[in-house]
């Protein structure tokens, strides 16, 4: 029978490629195995050369050749050997002896030949020695036909038919049972949905009213983005612009401001910043969504702005990988951007990756885990928490509160909150920055690449990130926590929450990432939160 | 949504529960043929099927519990209910193990070796039928995105809808998981018929081997072939809370997967040296798998640092793998007695 060439060819090569130079390529090329001690003996060198040229067959009691000898007889059938105990090394009787094996006798040529080397008797395997660990493998074939029992032969086939039948069962359970990744166990959200038939009602009733009064007066339409919805309406591409002239986006402002977008507010765009030279103003403006980008210096760090006013605190949405809570994937925070058409999006928690902190999505509290985490805090309580109302507020919950569960369900019932994000630290609170001596996250006091969000006024938002530049020859430092928060106080918002930061930190606009993204490209992420648009695309 | 077989009733059964039911079927078919035709009982493999069936969707339910407990409500529910969640496939590797080690329990077998051997062909091929299955679930949940649109079909490429309705092409990772496993069986069954119970060197069993060379073309494919997911289980340390800065890289398959290669390694060595003695070819094949393996892990942090120059680095993370599957290779080969011996015998 043919082995692998390749395998025979490795033995070769190996043979010599793990021995010593001077010794033989194998060691057990002129061994004799020691059954005793279970090793290999190795013949000495000398035996090699002082072998006789004339020797003769030693006399053995058990065996005295004949004339007539025949083949078969001189080499006895298999049948007659031992075969439970099969001897570990057979000699073939034409071998010629080792005259300095083991015994350490060295040949006399002046005495002729000398005495076979007697056998240790005592070290052959007999019925009775106990079948060494090798022996058994050897014998494995030889064991299995041993011969059972007829009534034990019964059991066991009777008992493998058991198992069989049992085994079948399970396949039958398996084939109703088993479909991996078909939902998630918690798909089925038995969250309550606030009924929002009085606000379409609003709405509808408001809307009519101004295209019926449109000739003497105008009443803005009023948009709003059904909770249930996990696509927004497509933003249409006439509402974006790019330009390098601040006035331009004053313009946009202004425009917005025609829309009673803006209501009374101010806006934290301001064209007398130090703007980062090597980076354009992007911005979109309709009825329902101002969203303003640009990139500024501040203390040669490179801050990138996202400014948002909405209309309707339903456009400040969650998107999750899936768009199930617990889901297994992670993706592109560009592409999560692109399946719900969101026009300005930043990375959210990551909360895949961590238990700490409280977790809602759409309306259910997920995570609360009243385990100890270390300290005095629990784990619910180790982060500071944001929930975001369907009003489109942001309440903080901190580090170190105390809750139930129920309480919990109960505020968030209380105040309709749509979701949540565990990642913190908050930054800042009621216009004052916040000190963070530790946190248990997000490497507060070292330089990395941060990003956040901030309430500024009502349905209006800030995004932020402290990142790299785009030019690699160009150094500007990041931050630490404390940094950051007094770059989002300086911005005069009212709340501030850090997010994940490092290559996880990013800004999505327009379909691609705003700022410079650590390593230069993105990293999967769980989920983000995003702004959408909320006119319908038929009516555009 | 998954693609329905037929149903009746309240009573639905999906097309991947039949890939997966026909995929156990077939494999056990295999193991139970090559196990009797080498003079072994049919019970024993009926008994370690059985408890093999059990203790596997056990364990698997269990780790992807552990990694992924959002998904369900505690881990009484996530054992006894399943209308929904996952399972995390290398579990049944060790409920596989532990079957194989409840039937020589019971007195079935001698050797646990001797029934693995028999399984790992047909362990291969179930897997590869498990991992086939997802093409009748939601989506092959490829990581790398292909725009070029001839490329855009199996093998390479397969269609995801998005939640608004676009169609995306992905790596279709299952369906190459899919190909590389029936490969690897076919491996398998090759090294079954002419190498199983080839003669070893002391202190090195002859059972096992077949097993063992499953643990390692498994791991190597699962190594690589994990990275491409966008839904990999990532290990989540409770203890060690420092080690989940590392935990976002590297999956928990990938790991099982490392660890097992590293053991299967770690026997073969121990055993070439207890029979040779440490030689120069021995620290070459540890630096050298030293070597590999950092390569491995290199590769996978790159390509998630810099996920536009996935070519380069998932090609280097695949030749990384290959040798470490070669350097174990070499190492078993250590450990065999060299032909010229068993001819002469």
């Amino acid at each position: 029978m043919n082995d692998f060439e390749f395998f025979s060819d490795i033995d070769d090569i190996l043979a010599e490629f793990g021995a010593s130079p001077d010794e033989p390529s194998s060691a057990y090329d002129n061994s004799v195995f020691d059954d005793e001690n279970e090793e290999y003996y190795a013949e000495e060198e000398e035996s090699i050369a002082e072998e006789p040229e004339e020797y003769s067959f030693p006399e053995a009691e058990e065996y005295i050749p004949e004339e007539s000898f025949s083949e078969e007889e001189e080499f006895p059938a298999e049948e007659e050997l031992e075969p439970v105990l099969p001897r570990r090394r057979e000699r073939p009787e034409q071998r010629p002896e080792s005259h300095s094996g083991r015994s350490g006798r060295k040949a006399d040529p002046g005495r002729g030949v000398p005495e076979k080397p007697k056998k240790k008797p005592e070290t052959r395997p007999t019925r009775e020695r106990k079948l060494t660990k090798e022996e058994l493998f050897d014998s494995a074939e030889v064991v299995a036909n041993k011969s059972i029992s007829g009534f034990k032969r019964f059991v066991l086939a009777f008992t493998g038919l058991v198992f069989g039948a049992a085994a079948l069962i399970v396949l039958a359970w398996m084939l109703l049972n088993i479909h991996p990744d078909s939902s998630m166990a918690s798909a089925q959200l038995t969250a309550k949905k606030r009924s929002d038939v009085v606000t379409r009602l609003d709405a509808y009733s408001n809307n009519m009213k101004g295209e019926l009064l449109g000739d003497l007066t105008y009443i803005r339409k009023q948009y709003k983005i059904p909770e249930g919805d996990l696509v927004a309406p497509l933003a249409p591409r006439y509402n974006y612009g790019s330009t390098t002239d601040p006035k331009e986006v004053l313009a946009v402002i202004e425009e917005a401001r025609g829309y009673g977008l803006l209501e009374d507010q101010d806006v934290i765009f301001s064209e007398n910043v130090d703007f980062y030279y090597d980076s354009t103003i992007e911005y979109y403006c309709d009825e329902t969504l101002l969203a303003i980008c640009w990139k500024e210096l501040i203390d040669n760090r490179i801050v990138s702005c996202m400014e948002v006013k909405i209309a309707d605190g339903s456009q400040i949405r969650r998107k999750l990988a899936e768009d199930t809570y617990g889901s297994s994937q992670y993706v592109y925070a560009t592409e999560l951007a692109s399946q719900c058409n969101a026009v300005a999006a930043i990375n959210a928690d990551y909360y895949a990756f961590r238990d700490l902190g409280i977790t809602v999505y759409d309306r259910r509290l997920y995570r609360f885990d009243e385990g100890a985490y270390s300290g005095t805090y629990d784990k619910y309580n180790a982060t500071d928490t944001l929930f975001v109302n369907s009003s489109g507020d942001f309440i903080a919950f901190r580090m170190g509160e105390q809750s139930t569960r129920e309480d919990m369900e109960k505020f968030i019932q209380d105040n309709n909150i749509i979701f949540a994000v565990a990642f913190g630290p908050v930054l800042v609170d009621d216009w004052t920055q916040q000190w963070n001596e530790w946190y248990p996250i997000g490497e507060v006091d070292k330089e990395y690449s941060r990003a956040g969000i901030a309430q500024y006024d009502k349905l209006h938002y800030l995004y932020m990130t402290v990142s790299f530049a785009d030019n690699p020859n160009e150094y500007h430092p990041r931050c630490t926590i404390n940094e950051f928060a007094a770059l989002m106080a300086g911005k005069n918002v009212r709340l501030g929450y850090c997010l994940d930061g490092g290559q996880t930190g990013e800004l999505v606009f327009n379909g691609k990432p705003y700022n410079h993204i650590d390593f230069g490209t993105e990293r999967t992420v769980s989920d983000i939160i995003y702004f959408a648009s909320a006119i319908p695309e038929s009516e555009r | 949504m998954d693609a329905i077989a037929f149903y009746t009733g309240d009573l639905v059964v999906y097309w991947s529960s039949v890939v997966i039911v026909l995929g156990i079927l077939a494999g056990f078919c295999l193991a139970y043929s090559l196990y009797t035709a080498h003079s072994g009982r049919g019970s024993t493999m009926f008994v370690a099927f059985a408890f093999s069936l059990v203790f596997s969707v056990l364990i698997s339910r269990f780790l992807h519990f552990y990694s992924h407990q959002e998904q369900y409500d505690g881990l009484f529910r996530a054992l006894t209910d399943y209308s929904g969640g996952s399972y995390f496939l290398p579990g049944v590797v060790l409920g596989v193990l532990l079957g194989a080690g409840a039937a020589r329990s019971l007195g079935f077998a001698d050797s646990v070796s001797g029934i693995l051997d028999a399984m790992a062909p047909g362990m291969a091929l179930t897997f590869a039928m498990i991992r086939l299955s997802a093409f009748f679930t939601t989506a092959c949940r490829g990581k790398i995105s292909v725009t070029t649109h001839s490329l855009q079909h199996l093998p390479l490429a397969s269609a995801v809808v998005t939640a608004s309705g676009k169609t995306e092409y992905r790596f279709a990772t299952y369906f190459i998981t899919f190909l590389l496993l029936l490969v690897a069986m076919f491996i398998l069954l090759v090294f079954y018929f002419r190498h199983h119970r080839d003669r070893m060197k002391p202190r090195c069993s002859r059972e096992g081997h077949v097993f063992r060379l499953f643990i390692v073309l498994y791991g190597i494919i699962e190594l690589v072939m994990d990275s491409t997911r966008n839904d990999s289980t990532f290990p989540y340390f409770s203890i060690f809370k420092t080690l989940n800065r590392f935990g976002s890289f590297v999956s928990l398959t990938q790991l099982f997967a490392a660890i097992s290669i590293l053991i299967v390694f770690i026997w073969y060595s121990k055993r070439a040296v207890a029979a040779d003695g440490r030689r120069a070819g021995h620290w070459i094949l540890w630096i050298l798998f030293v070597a590999a393996l950092t390569g491995v892990g290199v590769s996978e942090y790159l390509v998630q640092r810099h996920g536009d120059m996935y070519m380069l680095y998932y090609s280097t993370m695949s030749a990384s793998a290959l040798i470490l599957g070669i350097v174990v290779v070499i190492m078993y080969v250590l450990c065999r007695r060299p032909k010229k011996e068993s001819v002469e015998e």
